[in-house]
């Protein structure tokens, strides 16, 4: 289908040009655009003069009114947090333990009203004090200070005693020990109380003050093992179920003040502060200031802002696909393409434990221009300002950045008392579940199986009771009131004294119902756990009051436990303390009144 | 095999192990010294540090537990711990509680990469013999954690906006050789240079679109080729092409 005439005589063809021709021109135009622009983005690398037209179209041989930052200099003051207060008593704090052993540290509760409690730690103590008295050469004595502080031996069918002796684990561990151990808790309770470890064992010269000296030694160890803050009333507040403290950080306005008040226990940070209006004298620290030149802050994902340079792709903004409502996303992706190269960057290394508030800072360019920078927050105030991350509470500004001398790990214990506070709507009232029961013996156990054994016991102490002789065609039960399980504690919503409308939670108690029972009025079950107990060990039984709002509708969720952590200089703190969650909703503790069932 | 279910496997040690522990065995109690002797001194400072354990970690708990009761009972004196440290250094300290500011050899104390803290109870007077090669050992570990000891200050940032020039450095490296041989360079020959390179950057952009008002348009670009209707000069026809394209996109379509 060759259309083409073949020449064959190209020399007639050329010469003679029998067939006369015109010459036409066509030509080849190249089309740099497409519609699809990923070649286009890949910038391939060509000719020297192609990089340099890349750079003029990407604008980066364009002049700016502008110039180069060579050096900077900046003044800042620190000042350090030197005193905590909790609930009206203030004590100094030198950063001698983490913040938070200073705030939710609570003293070790040793007792259950006259019940000694923490068994193990107790005995832990007592071995220590032996070892310490042997070391000495007063190892004689060993049997002397284990008979003056025995454990309570329990006796089998004393109901006193049901505490230990319902439960076969806790009783086999003080039968144990009884009489041929010290309690080490006891003789430290003792000694704290301003007494002398040789009291009341008859002891003479030389022997009477070495002793005396020892146990002063022994009770500084106790105390520095396990911290309780020097201060009169704790920082947990009962009736809201948190943590509410005060830090004092005086700088040269005055007592700069921080405040948490509602803290909740567990990890603290500088998010759970609030600034307060400065109180108290003031005081503070000089002025500090250097120079350093300005470094170009670099974050994941940045773009570069040369064209032809190679960009860390593990961050990728423009993968992120934002919703047309994430003003959020837009925002961000926005500021980390188009503004991120105007941001330079200070490291600044602080002591912890600080507010740190940069008092100025300049920056002088390549034209020897000094330009003072000023902070992003307007001083006038939130109403044209926008600010994150900053200590303000609603309606302030404040410029400092706090760093809370807080430990960065800390290990817990599984909870040794464990409650949750849930609201029951078919009873119209709120329990308190015992989830977990500090024992005697110094572990915690499962309140339900806790209670079920005390009740069992203080039934088995009754005797059998005999089966009613009187037969009867009854088909149905009527019972004037349910039982409930020994670990459900109830409280009761009361009117707060002086109010109309606010209601407040007491704690109450469920009658110990016992089959056969002839005592005319049944015992009073009392918590097991001292979240519960607060205010029933008091020499004049106080009541429990919590706050109504407190007790979420998810329920409210606080247990108790030991927390150790390493301090500065690798110093360890133990400290005892508590700490509030959600919930897992609510709960119905079976509590009904006049209910009929048919007989079974 | 759940938890309940404890498999023990003996053990032999490799050399590095043996000349590890034959170092670090006899020298454990220098770990202790700067406890027992410095300001923040306690007199049992193992004692004191399985009680803080024994508070947090649950199996240690237990120990702690077994410990005392096996004293009570009369099963054991004391179920002692041995504590040790490795990798070993001479004059070191132990690293579990206070640290002092001087390490044994009196010389600043720094604590290079990672520890290993080890608390060994050996049951019935046991002994490990770093001389006997291929002898085997037997052990349950209990417990095993990691702890951080924070300092007394943190880096922080401080971020600070300033409006800087946008332009960069060119990615190009130009070679200027003057014009003309006169012994020095002269100030213009270098600007034009320069002004000269960045004019043919710009060119090296343009477009067909951007000549195409230009009275240059019949001639450039310059990719003409002569067609003729009979083949009787060299020619080279482009419009081919196009029915090459025509001809494929129509069996594309079928």
């Amino acid at each position: 289908m060759n259309k083409y005439v073949v020449q064959q005589d190209i020399h007639t063809a050329l010469f003679k040009q029998p067939r006369p021709t015109l010459v036409a021109l066509n030509r080849v135009e190249g089309r740099p655009r497409k519609t699809d622009f990923s070649r286009a983005l890949k910038a391939e690398v060509r000719d020297p003069l192609w990089m340099l037209s890349r750079q003029w179209q990407f604008g980066e041989f364009g002049g700016e009114d502008a110039a180069s930052p060579v050096t900077a200099k900046i003044a800042w003051r620190t000042d350090a947090v030197t005193e905590v207060t909790t609930a009206g008593s203030t004590s100094g704090y030198s950063e001698e333990v983490p913040l938070e052993a200073e705030i939710e540290a609570l003293p070790i509760p040793w007792r259950q009203g006259d019940r000694a409690m923490q068994g193990q730690l107790r005995m832990s103590l007592g071995r220590r004090w032996r070892k310490m008295i042997a070391a000495v050469g007063h190892g004689g004595f060993a049997g002397a200070f284990a008979a003056q502080y025995a454990f309570e031996s329990p006796t089998a069918g004393d109901p006193a005693d049901f505490h230990v002796t319902a439960h076969a684990g806790t009783w086999q561990f003080q039968a144990a020990v009884s009489g041929n151990a010290i309690d080490g808790g006891a003789l430290f309770e003792h000694i704290d109380r301003g007494g002398n470890a040789s009291d009341g064992l008859g002891l003479v010269e030389p022997a009477l003050s070495e002793i005396d000296a020892l146990g002063q030694v022994f009770a500084d160890a106790v105390r520095k093992q396990f911290f309780v803050p020097d201060r009169e009333d704790p920082a947990w507040q009962k009736r809201n179920l948190e943590y509410n403290a005060q830090l004092s950080a005086p700088d040269a306005k005055g007592g700069a003040a921080l405040s948490a008040p509602q803290y909740r226990g567990g990890r603290l940070d500088w998010f759970h502060f609030d600034a307060t209006e400065a109180q108290g004298a003031s005081g503070g620290s000089a002025l500090q200031s250097s120079s350093f030149l300005p470094v170009a802050l670099q974050f994941e994902g940045m773009p570069h802002t040369r064209h032809w340079a190679f960009e860390e792709g593990a961050a990728n903004f423009g993968d992120i696909a934002p919703d047309t409502t994430d003003i959020a996303k837009l925002l961000l992706i926005e500021f980390g393409l188009v503004y991120a190269n105007d941001w330079f960057l200070l490291p600044m290394e602080l002591p912890t434990g600080s507010l740190t508030e940069i008092a100025g800072l300049t920056v002088t360019n390549v034209f020897g221009e000094r330009i003072w920078i000023d902070r992003a927050i307007d001083e006038a105030g939130p109403a044209n300002s926008w600010q994150m991350f900053t200590l303000a509470d609603s309606g302030r500004v404040d410029k400092r950045l706090f760093l809370p001398p807080t430990t960065p790990n800390a290990h817990e214990s599984r909870p040794e008392e464990q409650v949750h506070l849930l609201r029951d709507e078919v009873s119209n009232m709120v329990w308190g579940l015992e989830k977990a029961v500090p024992m005697a013996d110094g572990v915690s156990r499962q309140g339900s199986e806790v209670g079920r054994e005390l009740h069992d016991r203080f039934q088995a102490h009754i005797g059998p009771v005999p089966e009613p002789t009187e037969e009867n065609e009854a088909r149905v039960v009527y019972r004037l009131m349910t039982d409930v399980a020994e670990h459900w504690i109830p409280f009761l919503p009361i009117r707060v004294t002086g109010s109309d409308r606010e209601v407040e939670l007491q704690r109450a108690a469920m009658p110990r119902l016992l089959d056969g029972d002839a005592s005319p009025v049944p015992d009073k079950v009392r918590p097991r756990t001292w979240l519960l107990r607060e205010g029933l060990d008091a020499s004049t039984p106080e009541a429990l009051f919590i706050a109504e709002e407190e007790v979420e509708r998810a329920g409210t969720q606080v247990t108790a436990k030991w927390q150790r952590c390493r301090w500065y200089n690798g110093k360890v703190v133990t400290w005892y303390s508590r700490e509030r969650r959600v919930g897992r909703g609510e709960g119905h503790g079976g509590l009904a009144f006049d209910v009929l069932e048919p007989k079974t | 095999m759940g938890e309940q279910f404890i498999a023990l496997s003996e053990f032999a040690l490799d050399e590095a192990t043996r000349a590890e522990w034959s170092h670090a065995w006899p020298h454990r109690g220098d770990l202790l010294d700067h406890l027992l002797t410095g300001p923040a001194g306690t007199d049992f400072p193992v004692d004191d540090w399985l009680q803080s354990v024994s508070r947090v970690r649950e199996t240690m708990h237990g120990f702690e537990r077994a410990s005392l009761l096996a004293e009570v009972l009369g099963v054991d004196s004391e179920m002692g711990l041995e504590p040790l440290q490795l990798p070993y250094r001479a004059g070191d300290c132990w690293l579990a509680m206070d640290i002092p500011e001087l390490d044994g050899n009196g010389a600043p104390l720094s604590i290079e990469g990672d520890k290993l803290l080890l608390a060994t109870h050996f049951a019935g007077g046991a002994q490990l013999d770093p001389t006997v090669v291929d002898k085997t050992y037997c052990g349950i570990l209990l417990d095993e954690w990691t702890e951080t000891i924070p300092t007394r200050s943190e880096t922080t940032g401080l971020a600070f906006h300033y409006d800087r020039p946008n332009a960069e450095p060119p990615q190009t490296v130009l070679l200027v050789t003057p014009p003309e041989f006169a012994g020095n360079w002269k100030w213009q020959d270098l600007i034009d240079s320069l002004h000269d390179t960045l004019d043919f950057a710009r060119q090296r952009a343009v477009e067909p679109d951007q000549i195409d008002a230009s009275a240059l348009v019949t001639l450039l670009p310059a990719t003409l080729s002569p067609v003729t209707l009979l083949p009787i000069t060299a020619t080279l026809n482009f419009a081919f092409n196009n029915q090459i394209y025509a001809a494929l996109a129509e069996q594309d379509d079928e």
